[in-house]
């Protein structure tokens, strides 16, 4: 399949470990800052600084992930265990098709037997497994090609890590939780006279779910590009790919196309050999707007903690920057595969997709310094009512 | 034994001959359950608006009405020729019994295809089950 990206899961991965890094800007950045300093062998015990600090913080996440994960699995069908017999009959019809690495997972498959339509998801967030439809588990023991292809892109979501997105999920749920048990010490104890009122903490959170629910989109929207990619890979046949997303399950409801791609597009990255993974305008622009808040906090923030965690935001928004630069050379080749060659940054129009994101984030940028050069005692109202009035307009350009 | 049951026990017993790996559905399959489409909805979630061919669905359909004929001595020529075929001690269908069951079995919505293929195993599990049939 010439000209289709090659590394396609090294990327996914490489995606994760980027995004985690972004989450702890100044436990990855501070001791190679400290390398710049007077005592450069100090980057040692700061890496260990670095450890301690992210290690619990990681074992939270981990665990509102969990508890997000087994509440978003109270919603669904329960599953079965998939009888023995026609598990063996499942999993060597697998291996035969994807390999001896497919057998643990198609092993510890369950099913949803009362659903007879195809399809399948992933559960569970410390051990990923397969959940099938009845009708999908009778179509993989027949050796149905599109109950295959179904396998081969959930077998992808497990192979790129993608159970982190609700990790992601669940670090939005530690900062929401977070804010307000810290909010009812503060009003219990009356430590902090310059602590929030309900009216703002209600603003400022409902702010935050804002931002992270449009980052978390399309987080989980790209997975799904990865998913499609790497599952054509595994199957070898793109016309039958594009065949079932043609008959692909439309997502419907409020959250229809929240998680997911459109069809359309999903079929338009096919026909452009995923350059969407290529440029990734989206994080282009993120980086961008990231950096430059960094940059703003550090050259003018008062307070100098508040001054530090700029200067380390801003260094690691410029590395991520430079990475996604270099993504194309990454990933395979193709026509766009030079970093700055004309399609690999985001094209100017009112209505493009670039444009509309790149006018969202640096928008959500602007609302945020507005805020803290107006109110700097409590900028959380002026962030709600700009951030939604951003939101909206950025939606009405589509 | 109640129809619910009868419908199942005929049905698990077709299926064992014709899709043995179909048994699995069946003690969970419920028609009018919002089921349809569940396990590709959510995060990470995929799947197709078609559908595996399965006979299941068509024999629980094919023997509740068959069932319901029977019960109401029902005039129809093709009820009538399997009823009659059931009443002898004769195992192996006439041509013209298979053509009745084959045509209920694609009234049932079954493909003609596999219609075929299922002839002989239900003519088979009518004829063991004559007896309980008659009770209905």
């Amino acid at each position: 399949m010439t000209g289709f990206p090659q590394r396609v899961t090294v990327l996914a991965r490489v995606d994760w470990l980027l995004l985690i890094a972004f989450t702890f800007p100044v436990q990855i950045v501070q001791p190679f800052l400290l390398l710049f300093s007077p005592r450069p062998l100090l980057f040692i015990g700061g890496i260990i600084e670095s450890a301690i600090q992210i290690v619990p913080l990681v074992i939270f996440v981990c665990v509102m992930a969990a508890l997000a994960d087994a509440l978003l699995g109270a919603f669904r069908p329960a599953t079965k265990d998939v009888p023995q017999v026609l598990s063996d009959r499942v999993t060597a019809s697998l291996v035969k098709q994807f390999g001896e690495p497919v057998r643990e997972i198609a092993c510890s498959m369950r099913a949803i037997p009362g659903d007879l339509s195809l399809g399948a998801h992933v559960r569970g967030f410390f051990r990923p497994r397969l959940v099938v439809s009845g009708g999908m588990l009778m179509g993989l023991a027949r050796g149905d090609r599109n109950a295959q292809a179904i396998l081969a892109h959930e077998l992808a979501h497990v192979q790129h890590h993608d159970r982190m997105l609700i990790a992601f999920v669940g670090m939005i749920v530690f900062e929401v939780v977070g804010r307000f048990i810290k909010f009812n010490v503060n009003e219990v104890s009356n430590v902090d006279p310059d602590s929030l009122g309900v009216g703002s903490l209600i603003g400022l959170t409902l702010y935050q779910l804002t931002v992270f629910s449009v980052l978390l989109s399309c987080v989980s929207r790209y997975r799904e590009y990865y998913a499609d990619a790497r599952a054509i890979q595994l199957t070898h046949d793109v016309d039958a790919y594009r065949s079932l997303l043609s008959s692909g399950a439309r997502h419907k409801g409020l959250l229809g196309n929240f998680f997911h791609p459109s069809i359309s597009d999903r079929l338009d990255a096919i026909d452009q050999q995923y350059r969407v993974l290529r440029t990734v305008h989206f994080w282009k622009v993120y980086w961008l707007a990231a950096g430059s808040v960094g940059f703003l906090q550090w050259r003018f923030a008062e307070d100098s903690f508040v001054s530090y965690h700029g200067l380390c935001g801003a260094v690691m928004a410029a590395g991520l920057l430079v990475f996604e630069v270099l993504r194309p050379l990454l990933i395979g080749t193709g026509e766009s595969s030079r970093p700055f060659s004309r399609g690999a940054w985001p094209s100017i129009g009112w209505t493009s997709r670039g444009f509309r994101y790149g006018f969202m984030l640096l928008g959500f940028t602007v609302v945020v310094v507005f805020a803290d050069m107006v109110s700097p005692r409590d900028p959380s109202h002026i962030m709600a009512v700009g951030g939604a009035v951003v939101y909206v307009i950025s939606r009405s350009m589509k | 034994m109640n129809k619910a049951q009868l419908v199942h026990d005929l049905t698990a017993k077709a299926l064992e001959q014709i899709a043995p790996e179909e048994l699995f559905l069946l003690a969970d399959y419920d028609p009018t359950a919002a089921q349809f489409g569940a396990t590709s909805k959510g995060p990470q979630g995929f799947g197709a608006e078609t559908a595996i061919a399965l006979a299941m669905p068509f024999l629980i359909k094919f023997f509740e009405k068959f069932i319901e004929k029977l019960a109401a001595n029902a005039a129809d020529s093709t009820c009538k020729k399997i009823a009659g075929y059931l009443a002898t001690n004769t195992k192996a269908p006439t041509p013209e019994v298979s053509d009745a069951i084959r045509q209920e079995l694609i009234a049932a919505g079954l493909p003609p295809g596999k219609a075929d293929q299922a002839v002989s195993a239900v003519a088979a599990v009518l004829h063991s089950q004559r007896a309980v049939l008659a009770k209905t």
